[in-house]
């Protein structure tokens, strides 16, 4: 604080733990209804059919369909669950690598923090679509190609906060005053390191998932990432830029604004969680 | 008896030290005070005899043996910000059951109402947390309690209230307290001997 | 300057899951803070005594409510008028000098204070010129960074920037805590120089003896409300005192006995939260039907107000 006039940014909605509550509820609930959407729906949509080539959003094809005929409703769903799934995965895979990254510098300290925070600085300031291509270039594209290009160059945030965790907590005084109580090192570490890392964890790894989505969405779109096999939602926003310029609009919009809406959803609930785990917070 | 022989200590970052050649002793049931101005050093003292802090030189010893380093220490530090030692994410009842939950004759002696026991530290007031830190520390083994400016930021009141139960602890069960404040008034009232830390020659005399 | 009529704050709390219950640490709390005087407001640790001061300056926590009326020169407060007052007319001394900014130097966070109040640079130069003149610190403590001063001298500076520009009421929260007698002493004389410039100031403490070593008025809060308002024109005695809480605060200081006589009885009336009549029935000396049945208001006795139906 600069001067003595007490500056405080104002809540412009007061957030209850009740709202948090049914937001949390409702964002889960949208990825339950997909999910289930996309499994129910059967490969009638994704046929192609002549007949009905081109067709604007009506009532009968609420999102149109595309060159080929192909409902594109059934292909957004599929294409969404199809992204979850390797966002999820390759947003696990991330947040373990910086669990264990993140923690073992801290603990250890010494020459493996100076390495780990080495990597991280260099992972962080190489530009991450480069970085993405790169690797998922040299992993021959597909399925791994995304999760493991998506994996190694997101794991670094969550990795920093991880360690900055680790470090307060080893100089707290309620640690120090629990070792002089006779506890041993892995007593502490389960009762009262544990407990701050996981809230930490979990919607460290709920807020990689959007960006996992994207990222991986962004790598097929380029070319460099899912097959055609795997008609992912990166796969229908790059087959629709060859359509756009005769004016079929819907194949890019629509798929492309679900794409955001999922994502925001993600990245809600993951802000929501935080807010929820903490104890101070969640009393408002 | 309690002692540090000897005892000087800089921080690593500060080449003069702080302390030099300081002998205390406290004997068991014993309440000694410790007065000086600040940054005379009186908090490095109280955490070089619970063992927070190492000397550079010299000994502290625990009734002849030196403060083991592991393991449940005799000596308890007790602070003037309470609820820097509690962990925010457990419940008051997690916190006072840590080593072991203390007697039901305690927590009333402290007022530690039961309903705390299922609230979070920042739900409660700092006196309170205060009496909660005061009850964890008293286990079975404790035979020494540095008090370092624990009432400081407390109204009379709630002064008394803690001073009446820990000078009770420490008269029941012979447990040694050194108290560090910088109201003359209270070491008067609490204290057997009041000492003088004086910051630049660095030594402790009879106040 | 302040008048404050009947002031509650009331929060809500989680218990478990979604069951929420409201809590009101202030309650029917009046107070009236005029020019030239010092009003210091004593009470428990912890009991809500902050709470005032953040309700006038409007920086109480999102699920926080607030009833009543905080009165400022004769007009009613808002949070829009308090939010153009915090500051320029209204405004804070700090704790410690942890609220200053460690990578400016204090001259020109005193500059930036008298800016932000409204003057003008020019002005504001001169107006830190002459508050660093008024707390007596040389000109070239101007110069130095937070981390370089001395207790007794971030103390002033703290007071400068509160000063500075030109604020007439001045609300010091716990200004006192962790000073030596040394420092307190210059700090209180600072406070009343200050004061004595026609401004009021509201200084909440939890020290009896550092308030009735400078205070005009000593306020005593407790229970989630002001029980006692003494005139502390000369040296204050316990015979002055008539609330019970006031007394067996009074009795509890070090030097007066270090006694907890009258305690027990307050603390568990606090202890019972909302209940009907006096919170510190059983606390004094007789019990009497009216103790039951109503919260006392704040009557005129020899030596200021006091809630109690038997004073």
């Amino acid at each position: 604080m600069t001067n003595t006039i007490v500056q405080q940014p104002k809540q412009v909605s007061l957030l209850q733990r009740k709202k948090a509550v049914l937001i949390c509820l409702c964002c889960v609930f949208f990825f339950v209804a997909l999910y289930i959407a996309g499994a129910m729906m059967g490969d009638t949509g994704l046929r192609t059919d002549f007949l009905h080539r081109n067709l604007p959003p009506s009532l009968d094809y609420p999102f149109g369909t595309d060159w080929l005929g192909r409902d594109l409703l059934t292909r957004t769903v599929k294409g969404l669950c199809i992204s979850i799934q390797i966002g999820m995965l390759a947003a696990m895979c991330s947040a373990v690598l910086a669990g264990l990254l993140g923690v073992a510098a801290a603990t250890f300290g010494g020459k493996v923090d100076t390495v780990i925070t080495g990597m991280i600085d260099v992972v962080m300031s190489t530009p991450h679509l480069v970085m993405l291509i790169l690797i998922s270039f040299a992993m021959g594209g597909g399925v791994q190609g995304v999760v493991v290009a998506v994996a190694l160059t997101h794991w670094t945030r969550l990795a920093r906060i991880l360690r900055a965790e680790v470090m307060q907590l080893k100089n707290a005084d309620y640690l120090q005053l629990s070792t002089r109580l006779g506890k041993s090192k892995l007593w502490i570490a389960r009762n009262h390191i544990l407990p701050h890392l996981l809230p930490q964890f979990v919607i460290g790894l709920i807020l990689l998932f959007p960006h996992a989505i994207l990222h991986s969405a962004g790598l097929s779109f380029l070319g460099f990432g899912l097959t055609p096999h795997n008609p992912s939602i990166g796969i229908l926003l790059s087959e629709s830029m060859q359509q756009l310029s005769t004016g079929h609009w819907w194949l890019a919009v629509i798929p492309g604004v679900c794409l955001i809406c999922m994502v925001k959803v993600f990245d809600i609930l993951g802000n929501t969680l935080r807010y929820l785990s903490d104890p101070q917070t969640s009393q408002q | 008896m309690l002692e540090a022989r000897k005892v000087t200590f800089h921080y690593p970052a500060c080449a003069k030290p702080v302390l030099t050649d300081i002998h205390i002793s406290i004997n068991s049931g014993d309440i000694v005070g410790v007065y000086g101005p600040s940054g005379s050093g009186k908090t490095t003292l109280a955490r070089l005899l619970s063992g927070y802090l190492i000397p550079d030189t010299g000994k502290v010893m625990v009734d002849g043996v030196e403060l083991p380093q592991r393991g449940r220490l005799p000596v308890q530090l007790l602070n003037q910000h309470p609820e820097l030692s509690v962990n925010p994410r457990w419940m008051v009842g997690e916190i006072l059951a840590e080593e072991a939950m203390p007697g039901r004759e305690l927590l009333a002696s402290l007022r530690i109402n039961k309903d705390w026991l299922k609230r979070y530290p920042h739900e409660l007031s700092g006196g309170e947390i205060q009496r909660v830190t005061i009850a964890r520390a008293l286990g079975t083994e404790t035979r020494y309690i540095i008090a370092d400016e624990i009432t400081t930021m407390l109204d009379a009141i709630t002064q008394v209230q803690i001073w009446q139960v820990l000078l009770e602890a420490a008269r029941n069960r012979n447990i040694g307290i050194l108290v560090i404040s910088h109201d003359h008034q209270l070491l008067n009232r609490v204290c057997n001997t009041v000492l003088q830390l004086s910051g630049q020659s660095g030594g402790l005399k009879a106040a | 300057m302040l008048a404050i009529e009947d002031l509650h704050i009331s929060f809500h709390r989680y218990n478990k899951g979604l069951d929420r219950t409201k809590l009101t640490p202030v309650h029917n709390l009046n107070l009236e803070i005029g020019v030239g005087e010092i009003m210091a407001i004593v009470g428990e640790s912890g009991g809500g005594k902050s709470l005032l001061a953040h309700a006038v300056l409007d920086i109480l926590p999102a699920n926080a409510e607030t009833g009543g009326k905080i009165c400022f020169c004769g007009q009613e407060l808002d949070r829009k008028k308090i939010n153009k007052l915090r500051g320029r007319k209204i405004s804070l001394v700090p704790q410690s000098v942890s609220y200053l900014n460690p990578l400016l130097t204090v001259g020109r966070q005193v500059f930036r204070a008298a800016v932000v109040a409204g003057l003008s640079k020019k002005e504001a130069k001169i107006a830190r010129d002459s508050a660093f003149d008024m707390v007596s610190l040389e000109e070239a403590s101007m110069k130095l960074y937070p981390f370089q001063l001395s207790g007794g001298m971030a103390q002033r500076v703290l007071v400068a920037m509160a000063t500075v520009g030109g604020a007439p009421l001045i609300i010091a929260d716990e200004p006192t805590t962790g000073l030596d007698p040394e420092l307190l002493a210059g700090f209180l004389e600072l406070l009343r120089v200050t004061i004595d410039n026609g401004r009021a100031a509201m200084l909440i403490t939890h020290d009896l003896n550092a308030a009735r070593k400078v205070a005009d008025k000593i306020a005593v809060f407790a229970g989630g409300t002001i029980v006692e308002i003494i005139n502390n024109r000369e040296n204050l005695t316990s015979d002055k005192l008539s609330h019970p809480y006031s007394r067996a605060l009074w009795d509890s200081l070090p030097e007066n006995g270090f006694n907890l006589s009258e305690i027990k009885h307050t603390y568990s009336a606090r202890e019972n939260g909302n209940q009907q009549g006096c919170l510190f029935r059983g606390a004094c000396c007789c019990d009497r039907e009216q103790c039951e049945k109503s919260i006392p208001p704040l009557m005129p006795v020899k030596h200021g107000l006091v809630r109690c139906w038997n004073a």
